[in-house]
């Protein structure tokens, strides 16, 4: 029997979806934002689809009082104002009276006894067989507390087959660098077995980012062309056009750097970058994709100047209105150095990707939102089309768009009609919305079942998540050793820096235009 | 049995309809969507041409073309595809007509996403000529689905229908419509045999998903421990049409749970509305049993489980369809009342989910091996 079907012999073949275990999700700090605005909404489109497990509640911890009629009227609220459906007389019945909550902080042992004793009141009433997913939805700091006193008050059990599971879902950032990263593995690793932990990017659940895996291992004409052979560089890029906003606080502490590419960027390089795995097996996929950070070349601070900028916003004209500059945001120090835009130019140093450049750039207040992965292939020799040295023909790019329009496209160059041989470049675009119609489901639907089937395929292994702040942390070190050039500026609402146009133009290349 | 979409409530756009020669086609539908129309106002009324599979459908009872016009519109919208709609039997005579036209949603920005649609309606004396006419007009390197709506399967030997076939990977039908009585099913059994490798979607299998993704997760063993193991009933309760659903939903369970029919029991048939059986499985005997209640609601109403506990305790679960897709689960217990959101859908998303599934469904291969076994008695 399956893993998958947890020795049910009904669910083999089942074609209905991802089947769910029974079990409770518990949300530590259920009072913030992300409860609200994602994870219910995401939790009452599975159940719209039918796709939470028949025994199932989700119980709110956090500090704030709620009762649990005041944390389904939240619940209610955030699902009218973020979910891709509203809420239905009949069906939000259904789905509210799975919802309680419990109020305590999160440093209390007494608040963790109350928690278990409504846990299992809970569980005996709706016969929920005492399976549990934790989702730490709280700050870093706080995840050694807590985990230490969910073990304490006997709430998280050793996974073995024979008991009920307890899982933990521990959101990123992952400590701030190497060290602390440790400390919270090590501290996670005390109490639960590295089985039980799935350490979410909502990046990784988004089906874009799932279809890279396809897009290279199911079609064939992709992968012989896949390596430094025919490939010139690579550009990942995630632009936010947002600025810091009401997240300074966080945001001052964590800094481009931190907050994107550490997780989400390095976690596309791998998608990209990978060996073909020999399984979609959860540890296969993820000693491939650690396989890639392990040769991910160390930027030392004597390479700083070359291969990393890092930038703040200034002041200027966003889609023609004006904002202010990072230094001018609300709880932003004056003399804060927090980069909001950083470009690195990386190697992965193993033999398919030998001497290929991967330029990684993410900041706030560019121009538009746009997460992109572009492929460039290397020039067509400068004979026959290409021979004039003063009209190069563009290269081929494949184009992998995360969000928003996702979809694919590839450049390639075509003749214009005519009695002239002239080449023009086109584009073949595929888009998601225009192929499928559908809307996709959210990327935390698709990630919380996958916790409550227990695959882990989409979550960051521990050694996943050191290896990359490994790397990070060089660069955060050169940084703070004071010989790396200074922050640099751009105007908001443009493309970044100057120094980043140099350090692509360095090598004869340019960023693109997503 | 097939739950439609009303005009009302149809949703897409269905570009102006024209009567086109059989050759210009190709040309007509590219006209209608790519060359500017005088209502066109603004450029954001450009169209785009969308397409995920060919759809042929077969309809052989003009009557129902009418009927199912919402239903493909539906179809387009959720897969868009290149559909080709083929009316058989319009009159004795040998008249070949064709319509084209467009089915679109209003995506972002006011952009059109249009499937193309061609309505081919033919006189009896004039339907060999459809399957030649479809050929030209398959759109290359996407699958190719047949839709094949009518109330009888196709009779073997039927020239249309296998060149039809011999164009499509995959058969969509509805073994409910096919098959009113209990007995019925082998015939569909036996059928789907003869198709080969061929995949099969079966939309009376498809409406039975959310029954059987509930009873995957309430018997779950980690919710009932005992119930699989321990089965000793089942009683499926249901309306007028969906005798093949039923017998579906048994086969199911028994070639999931390894259970062999044994056959029907002495006193199995009571009259046309009541069938009973015996299986074994493991742990013993199970009586199994269908009922239909003529004027009850469609599809399965109502499932009841027995099962005994190494204890020797019984328990049980019912299950009850309940208005607004719902179904409501009670346990023997009397502590587990729920009511769960299983939503069927509509006719055309079912075909729509056919259609993005290309797969061999060996699940319902094994459950219509069964549920002919049962429906032969």
């Amino acid at each position: 029997m399956s893993g998958k079907t947890g020795g049910n012999p009904l669910a083999v073949g089942f074609e209905g979806g991802v089947l769910a275990e029974p079990c409770t999700l518990v949300i530590l700090g259920a009072a913030g934002d992300l409860t609200r605005r994602k994870l219910l909404p995401a939790l009452w489109n599975l159940a719209l689809d039918g796709m939470l497990p028949a025994s199932f509640a989700v119980v709110g911890f956090s500090r704030r009082e709620l009762s649990d009629e005041a944390f389904r009227a939240s619940a209610r609220d955030g699902v009218e104002r973020f979910s891709r459906r509203l809420p239905d007389a009949g069906a939000w019945e259904d789905f509210e009276r799975t919802l309680f909550y419990v109020c305590g902080s999160f440093d209390d042992a007494e608040a963790y006894r109350a928690l278990r004793s409504r846990l299992e009141a809970t569980e005996a009433s709706l016969g929920i067989p005492g399976s549990r997913i934790f989702y730490l939805s709280i700050p870093p700091s706080k995840i050694t507390t807590c985990v230490e006193h969910l073990r304490a008050a006997g709430l998280i059990r050793p996974a073995t087959p024979a008991t009920p599971f307890s899982r933990v879902i521990l959101e990123k950032p992952i400590g701030r660098d190497l060290e602390s990263a440790r400390a919270i593995n090590d501290a996670v690793a005390a109490v639960l077995d590295e089985r039980q932990v799935f350490r979410i990017d909502h990046y990784l659940g988004k089906e874009t980012v799932q279809n890279l895996l396809v897009m290279r291992f199911a079609n064939s004409i992709f992968e012989p062309l896949w390596s430094h052979k025919y490939i010139d560089h690579v550009q990942i890029t995630v632009a936010e056009e947002e600025g810091v906003g009401s997240r300074a606080n966080y945001y001052e502490e964590a800094g481009a750097l931190r907050d994107m590419m550490q997780n989400h960027i390095l976690q596309l390089l791998c998608l990209v970058a990978m060996e073909p795995p020999w399984a979609l097996h959860a540890d296969v996929v993820r000693d491939h994709k650690i396989a890639v950070l392990n040769c991910l070349r160390p930027v030392p601070a004597r390479a700083l100047e070359e291969q990393v900028v890092r930038a703040q916003y200034g002041r200027g004209l966003q889609r023609g209105i004006e904002v202010p500059g990072y230094l001018q945001e609300e709880r932003v120090h004056p003399d804060s150095t927090t980069e909001s835009y950083v470009a690195i130019k990386a190697f992965v140093d193993n033999w398919r990707w030998a001497g290929v450049p991967f330029y990684l750039r993410t900041g706030k207040r560019l121009p538009r939102r746009a997460s992109e992965i572009a492929v460039q292939f290397k020039d067509v020799p400068q004979i026959l089309f290409n021979a004039d040295p003063e009209a190069l023909l563009d290269p081929n790019v494949l184009v992998l768009r995360i969000q928003p329009d996702e979809g694919l496209s590839l450049r390639i160059a075509t003749k214009l009609p005519g009695p002239r041989v002239r080449i023009y470049p086109v584009k073949m675009d595929f888009r998601y919305g225009t192929t499928f119609g559908e809307q996709s489901p959210e990327a935390y639907e698709r990630l919380l079942l996958d916790v409550m089937s227990g695959d882990a395929t989409l979550f960051m292994r521990r050694d996943a998540v050191e290896a990359s702040w490994d790397w990070v942390t060089q660069i955060l070190a050169g940084w703070a050793d004071g010989g790396a050039p200074p922050v640099a500026q751009y105007e908001a609402g443009t493309w970044g820096p100057a120094e980043a146009e140099r350090l692509i133009g360095r090598d004869g290349r340019r960023w693109r235009t997503p | 049995v097939a739950n439609t979409v009303t005009a009302a409530e149809a949703s897409a756009l269905v570009l102006p309809v024209r009567a086109v020669d059989v050759e210009d086609i190709e040309r007509e539908l590219h006209g209608i969507l790519f060359e500017p129309s005088e209502t066109a106002e603004t450029p954001a009324e450009v169209a785009i041409r969308a397409r995920m599979s060919n759809l042929l459908v077969w309809i052989d009872d003009p009557n129902d073309a009418a009927r199912l016009e919402n239903d493909v519109g539906g179809v387009a919208e959720l897969h868009p595809s290149r559909i080709l709609v083929m009316v058989g039997g319009v009159g004795a005579g040998s008249d070949l007509t064709a319509y084209v036209s467009a089915i679109c949603q209003i995506g972002e920005g006011g952009r059109r996403l249009c499937s193309e649609h061609v309505v081919l309606r033919a006189g009896r004396g004039a339907a060999h000529r459809l399957p030649s006419v479809a050929r030209a007009l398959l759109v290359g390197d996407l699958p190719t689905s047949l839709w094949w709506t009518s109330a009888t399967l196709p009779p073997a030997g039927m020239g249309v229908a296998d060149e039809l076939l011999a164009m499509a990977g995959q058969m969509i039908f509805d073994s409910a419509t096919c098959s009113a009585a209990y007995a019925g099913l082998p015939a569909v059994g036996a059928w789907v045999a003869s198709l080969g490798k061929r995949t099969v979607a079966d939309l009376a299998w498809s409406r039975t998903e959310p029954w059987r993704g509930l009873l995957i997760r309430a018997l779950d063993p980690r919710c009932a421990p005992a119930a699989l193991a321990g089965l000793r009933a089942v009683r499926i309760e249901h309306g007028a049409q969906a005798t093949t659903e039923a017998l579906l939903l048994l086969g199911w369970l028994a070639s999931r749970l390894g259970w062999r029919v044994a056959g029907e029991r002495p006193d199995g048939a009571d009259g046309a509305d009541r069938r009973r059986w015996v299986a074994t499985g493991p742990a013993g005997e199970i009586a199994l049993e269908a009922r239909r209640d003529p004027a009850g609601r469609a599809g399965i109403v109502r499932s009841h489980f027995g099962w005994q506990e190494p204890s020797g305790r019984a328990g049980s679960l019912d299950v009850v369809a309940v208005d607004g897709g719902r179904l409501a689960t009670s346990a023997s217990d009397g502590g587990l009342e729920r009511i769960v959101a299983a939503p069927q859908a509509r006719l055309p998303a079912l075909v729509a989910g056919r259609l993005a599934d290309l797969t061999v469904d060996r699940v319902y291969l094994e459950a219509l091996t069964l549920g002919s076994a049962l429906g032969r008695g």
